[in-house]
């Protein structure tokens, strides 16, 4: 080969690879100029399979920060407003290795100091460290890991795994002819939280039992027959679930429902599309409890949060509508709440502010107080309260009941705490 | 003395018996030839020899030692090193660096003198012993060149060559003419049966019967895996089991 | 043997490579006091990286590109992890040896069963193993903390007045054992023993007939390698102080592959050219990070089809290019000076 050959390979990668950086950098000082932002990143699941719950949360987070900058920027408690600018890091499927790359990205590089990560306590301690030491104040939907060795970490709204414990009582409240409780969860971490949790929401009613307790593996689900076979066998008034993903939520209730289950389901949430599909609404109605922030979709609980569906659906269509859209945007009104609050918007002053009120005002929840101690040892989770829903003759979702988390607690603690140590989720 | 004594030694792969049932012995300093008609099991008896492949049953000992299931790795160092029908050579190294590797294992003692108890020259390193043997082999002059740059013929004389430098005691050459030209092939021959005067042992296997009736002291033939007949060049050209095993062939074997 | 037979003994090569490592180690230390935090985290990473390829490199020498190297990877890091969070710690420096001895414990066990194969079946085999060791970190949920991971795993202490918890001391820390590993597998590989590895890679019957234990020279290499993964992953996850068993899964595997493709394998720096070049990317494209892998796998399969050898090749024709000019400009000027 030649020089000029060669080099004709050569100098179009050099030449690209240098416009490449100037572009990058130039990308750099764009943002750079504008004043009075605050940069919020999220990290998040952007591609790939896990990405159908990264990119509605990112959603939800966007609109929160849209309706924010149409005001004028979200106004601090120093007198000043901010534009919220958004920026997204991927962690690949949750994987921690890449949480902790994205969060090195968001915390050195781009220098965020306000952050919605997800709870899943491997991916929250591996950047644990990170934010105490940067002092990025991290919030999630729901309590994770918490620890008051790292308090920059919280959990913003009631969200997992707690929510499954109010979500089993709740029902069993509203049916009293409810005695006996099946509870079935994937074997994965989030699972195995989520069977202690409902254990725990169970353990509130003396006089009902469990009469069907196991885990899954998650290729069990290839049968749901066979996996939900002995389930229905053990006769249950009341049926818990968690782990599934949307298309076999649908294809485990289709199963219980045709081996004739006359009882109540309850879950985080249905993807109700899918299940109507197969399943009447009529059959299913006033049988069907789910919650875990706030189902944008129903109008009542929340006017301001119902903006947020029908600005989902104009923009992307209802098909693509997600039960997880609301929750970026009720777990970044914690953090606004915070910054509206503090003196300053430097992190570590919102921290304390925030762990500092006795109760915080949630925009879209209401009082909460902070909670956790007694799991996490540390008060860094804020008990929202939290809707529960159930679905009507015509297929609509609607607003049950809101269960003041912070009450439930204090009434049922003494029995509930017991069941979640049980099942190995208290950290203290 | 015997230094290679083959007893019985058979190779079954699936249902086809590759090697029936040979033995032979082979006494030092001898060259013999191994023919017999394509397919007849020449190339499989080198393998069950040299360790690459374990007899079914049967054994085989090497200056008296029985090196049956033996590493082909042991068997070499041993002293009995074997080349192979299709040439094999280090494709990217040069001539001379394929012949350093060969002397692999006197490596360790590289600084001493290299020797063992045959009667190639002692030479006092291994850069010179590779450039005897290059010189020997008449490769000095492509010494440099990548081996897959040589002529076939001249690669397989690398294969040689190569083998040479593990200093044999038993040199077993599989088919070590095929390729070459008239010339190359008279020439190779002599040289190796002027190995003989190096006290290395031969064995060969070998298609081109002039050469092998020329240069064998003493020839076994060889047919479905079986010994048909051993002896010198006249007796084996008149054995009626041979005659009958080459006439049921076309006449183009020795080509 | 003297030190004196030992240095006129060193190839000229090495000789050229220790004296260009004195003279860079001055810049490399300097390197992160001109960056900002961000890039030195990547730096370490990248240094992290450097000595998993190294050692991924040793075990290509001899002919099998292994797909169990990161899992093996994993094995340090456990080991550290593990047991400097206990109640009572152990020293790091002790985590680390055992950890990379315990990484060659498993190649050694494993050489058995998959040096046997070859080609894509001992890349399925190492796969396969790679596999089962990352189940095992899954399973054995009392040790290893499951899927969970183990956290908040300590750094090393200090000395010399280096804080080892802060970004750029890590970074002395891993540089001076990517040095030193470095300058061993440099003088490794140009070896006898390192040629002999080699041999046995391009002609195994060859060799065998030869009298080379071709099983011990497949062997050395694969356990070798294995060791030096060791290292990195006990380095690794005292850098990042929490390990999961995702983090020793296909991704860092995939990108330590492409990296040995893109690079070539036939050179020592071929690889870690590989890996600079894909952390280049990476780090070009960290907004669009989603579509890095994409970057990646389309640069493998340029390599793969179009532009053969890799980018060592089209250094080495460069420097091949190069040499006469250079050489010409020197007969030149010494042809002026003697006129
Ligand atoms: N690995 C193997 N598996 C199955 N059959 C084999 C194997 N190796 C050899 N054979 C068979 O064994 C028989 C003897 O083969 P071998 O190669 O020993 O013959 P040969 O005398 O060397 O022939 P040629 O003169 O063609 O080199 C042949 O029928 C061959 O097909
Ligand atoms: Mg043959």
């Amino acid at each position: 080969m030649n020089v000029s050959k060669l080099m004709g390979r050569i100098i179009p990668s050099v030449v690209g690879a240098a416009a490449l950086l100037v572009a990058s950098t130039a990308m750099d000082n764009k943002q750079a100029s504008a004043a009075e932002t605050l940069d919020v990143g999220a990290i998040q699941p952007l591609a790939g399979d896990c990405a159908q719950w990264g990119i509605p949360i990112v959603r939800g987070m966007q609109y929160w920060a849209d309706q924010l900058n149409a005001d004028g920027g979200l106004l601090a408690g120093d007198g000043k407003r901010y534009k919220i600018n958004l920026k997204t890091y991927d962690n690949v499927c949750y994987i921690p290795g890449e949480e902790l790359k994205a969060g090195r990205k968001a915390i050195l590089d781009d220098n965020i100091k306000f952050m919605l990560q997800t709870f899943t306590p491997g991916s929250r301690q591996a950047i644990a460290q990170m934010t105490t030491d940067n002092h990025v104040l991290t919030t999630s939907y729901g309590a994770g890991y918490l620890s008051k060795d790292h308090p920059y970490l919280n959990g913003g709204i009631t969200g997992s795994p707690a929510a499954y414990m109010l979500i089993a009582s709740r029902a069993i409240d509203a049916n009293p002819d409810v005695k006996r409780v099946a509870i079935i969860t994937s074997d994965q971490s989030f699972g195995l939280a989520a069977k202690a949790y409902f254990e725990a929401g169970v353990a509130a009613h003396p006089e009902v039992e469990i009469v069907y307790n196991e885990s899954y593996a998650p290729d069990a689900t290839k049968d749901m027959l066979g996996l939900l076979t002995p389930l229905m066998a053990s006769k249950p008034d009341m049926v818990c679930q968690l782990g599934w993903v949307p298309a076999q939520y649908a294809s485990a209730i289709e199963t219980m429902e045709q081996m004739g289950f006359k009882g109540v389901h309850c879950a985080e949430g249905f993807t109700f599309p899918m299940i109507l599909e197969r399943v009447p609404a009529e059959q299913l109605a006033g049988r069907t409890y789910f919650g875990y922030a706030f189902e944008a979709s129903e109008p009542t609980f929340s006017a301001k949060g119902h903006e947020l569906y029908k600005w989902y659906v104009e923009e992307y269509g209802v098909e693509e509508w997600s039960p997880y859209t609301p929750i970026g945007y009720a777990s970044m009104m914690t953090l606004e709440a915070g910054i509206r609050m503090s003196p300053s918007i430097d992190s570590k002053v919102v921290m304390e502010t925030l762990y500092a009120a006795d109760v915080v005002d949630h925009p879209l929840f209401g009082p909460s107080k902070w909670g956790g101690e007694e799991i996490y040892g540390a008060n860094h989770h804020l008990l929202t309260p939290l809707p529960i829903y159930n679905l009507d003759a015509d297929g609509n979702v609607v607003l049950d009941h809101v269960v003041d988390h912070a009450a439930w607690w204090e009434k049922h603690k003494d029995v509930a705490l017991p069941r979640i140590d049980a099942g190995g989720q208290v950290f203290r | 003395m015997t230094i290679l004594e083959v007893n019985n030694i058979a190779k079954r792969f699936g249902k086809l018996v590759a090697v029936k049932d040979i033995s032979m012995a082979i006494p030092e300093g001898q060259i013999r030839g191994l023919i017999g008609p394509n397919g007849s099991g020449k190339t499989t008896t080198f393998h069950l020899i040299s360790g690459f492949l374990k007899p079914t049953s049967g054994e085989v000992l090497f200056k008296g030692q029985p090196i049956t299931g033996k590493t082909p790795n042991r068997i070499a160092k041993r002293g009995l090193v074997r080349t192979f029908q299709l040439t094999s050579v280090y494709r990217d190294m040069s001539v001379r660096q394929n012949v350093h590797m060969g002397h692999h294992i006197h490596a360790n003692k590289k600084s001493a003198e290299i020797s063992n108890n045959t009667k190639l020259p002692s030479i006092s390193s291994i850069e010179d012993s590779t450039s005897w043997i290059l010189e020997h082999m008449n490769l000095s002059e492509e010494a440099d060149t990548p081996a897959r740059m040589l002529p076939a013929g001249m690669q397989r004389v690398l294969s040689i060559a190569t083998a040479l430098a593990v200093r044999p005691n038993l040199l077993m050459l599989d088919e070590p003419l095929a390729g070459l030209n008239p010339t190359e092939k008279s020439n190779v021959a002599q040289k190796i049966s002027g190995l003989r005067d190096y006290g290395i042992t031969i064995l060969l296997v070998e298609h081109d019967v002039r050469s092998v009736l020329s240069i064998c002291d003493k020839i076994t033939v060889i047919n479905f895996g079986e010994k048909i007949a051993e002896g010198t060049a006249d007796e084996i050209t008149k054995h009626p089991a041979v005659i009958e095993a080459y006439l049921g062939k076309s006449e183009g074997h020795d080509a | 043997m003297t030190i004196l037979q030992f240095i006129t003994s060193t190839p000229k090569r090495f000789v050229y490579a220790l004296i260009g490592t004195i003279i860079a180690t001055p810049l490399l230390v300097a390197l992160p006091h001109a960056l900002t935090s961000y890039w030195q985290s990547v730096l370490v990473i990248f240094a992290l990286n450097t000595i998993m390829v190294m050692g991924y490199r040793v075990i290509t020498t001899m002919g099998g590109w292994s797909f169990s190297h990161v899992a093996t990877a994993g094995l340090g890091a456990y080991t550290t992890a593990i047991l400097m969070t206990l109640e009572t710690p152990w020293s790091f420096w002790a985590t680390l040896f055992l950890g990379a001895g315990i990484s060659g414990l498993f190649a050694l066990i494993i050489a058995y069963p998959v040096l046997r194969t070859r080609h894509y079946y001992f890349f399925l085999s190492t796969f396969a193993a790679g596999e089962a060791l990352r189940q095992a970190y899954i399973q054995f949920k009392g040790i290893t903390g499951g899927s969970f991971g183990i956290s908040f795993i300590p750094r090393p202490e200090g000395f010399w007045g280096i804080d080892f918890n802060t970004t750029t001391g890590f970074y002395y820390l891993v540089l001076a054992i990517a040095l030193i590993i470095w300058l061993l597998l440099y003088r490794f590989d140009l070896s006898r023993v390192g040629r002999t590895i080699k041999a046995v890679a391009a002609n195994e019957e060859l060799s065998e007939s030869i009298g080379i234990n071709t099983w011990g020279h497949r062997t050395l290499p694969f356990v070798l390698g294995s060791v030096i993964a060791g290292f990195a992953g006990a380095l690794s996850a005292n850098f990042n102080g929490a390990i999961n068993p995702l983090d020793f899964g296909s991704i860092l595997m995939f990108k330590l592959v492409a990296a040995a493709i893109v690079g070539g394998v036939s050179t020592f720096f071929g690889p870690i050219l590989g890996l600079l070049y894909l952390t280049a990317l990476e780090e070009i494209f960290r907004a669009f990070a989603e579509w890095v892998p994409l970057l990646w796998g389309a640069s493998v399969i340029a390599v793969l089809m179009i532009w053969s050898g890799g980018l060592e090749m089209a250094v080495l024709k460069l420097l091949a290019l190069l040499r006469p000019i250079l050489f010409n400009r020197a007969k030149n000027s010494s042809a002026k000076n003697i006129g």
